[in-house]
């Protein structure tokens, strides 16, 4: 036998159908924003090396360099030991 | 494999750290982003809200997985972190004023009105508006979500006599609100 209270449940089970049958929509993009959140996290606070597309990026950018310094007229002696820094091509300067 | 073995796997693999760590995570984020922002959403009446909440959930999950002790309970161990930050953004944002625990008061003068044209869905969000953000939230947690008082009482860090107690003064001032409109048996075709 049921009691009072577990009576009263019941109505209010009943009327909180519409609710526990509702789809809810979550935006599309809801799960890429929060991936992206993570590795920007992740990145700042040191919680894993440099991701995929990070490395890759650092890749494209020493490939650029490289290729640049193999440019007639733009290559020195040396060249392709370059590591990109900055300050050695300014100590080359006149 | 079930779900229980496969999050704690997640879990072990993303306290572990480094890239493989953080993609673990992410599987964890698509297996329960869904259930998350539904409950959210409930919680806090809007899906950009809930959508807001559970992202910032997430992150704080990823950031102190470590603290997840068994991978197996993930999912409620992830719902007192959201159920935290859920109250927190409301307390932040009392201003909107449509949660606040002073709102019963004002909002069952201002809703004498229009109730009569309330039925079903929006009947029901507006009663849930009307209570204290603590009875809402238990009010969701029991007949949205369905949870027994032991997980409620977990979700809610109380105990579980506290959460008899807060529940039964929950479901008082919930039909006390929803009797006020007088939809009572309209809506449940109860006699």
């Amino acid at each position: 036998m049921q009691t009072p209270d577990e009576l009263e449940s019941d109505w209010i089970h009943a009327v909180f159908d519409v609710l526990r049958e509702e789809v809810i929509s979550i935006a599309a993009d809801f799960g890429d924003r929060v991936k992206r959140q993570i590795d920007q996290v992740a990145a700042t606070t040191d919680l894993r090396p440099p991701s995929a597309a990070a490395l890759l990026g650092a890749v494209a950018i020493e490939t650029t360099n490289m290729a640049t310094s193999l440019l007639p007229g733009a290559a020195t002696p040396g060249a392709d030991h370059d590591d990109g820094d900055d300050d050695d091509d300014k100590e080359r300067e006149p | 494999m079930t779900s229980e073995q496969d999050d704690a796997e997640l879990v072990r693999l993303a306290a572990a750290r480094g890239l493989p760590g953080q993609l673990a995570f992410e599987k964890l984020v698509d297996r329960h982003q869904v259930w998350l922002v539904r409950l959210l959403a409930h919680l806090l009446g809007s899906r950009s809200d809930a959508e807001d909440v559970a992202q910032d959930a997430f992150v704080r999950a990823f950031l102190a997985i470590e603290e997840c002790r068994d991978g197996a309970r993930f999912r409620g161990w992830l719902r007192v972190m959201a159920r935290r930050l859920a109250f927190n953004h409301r307390r932040d944002s009392r201003t909107r004023t449509r949660y606040e625990e002073g709102s019963a008061v004002h909002g069952a003068d201002h809703f004498e009105a229009p109730a009569e044209q309330l039925e079903g869905r929006d009947l029901l969000e507006q009663v849930l508006g009307e209570l204290s953000y603590a009875y809402r939230e238990i009010m969701v947690l029991r007949f949205v979500e369905e949870m027994p008082l032991k997980e409620i009482a977990d979700t809610l860090e109380i105990g579980e006599s506290a959460a008899k107690m807060r529940l039964q003064r929950a479901r008082g001032e919930f039909q006390r609100l929803y009797e006020r409109r007088g939809r009572r048996d309209a809506d449940t075709g109860r006699a």
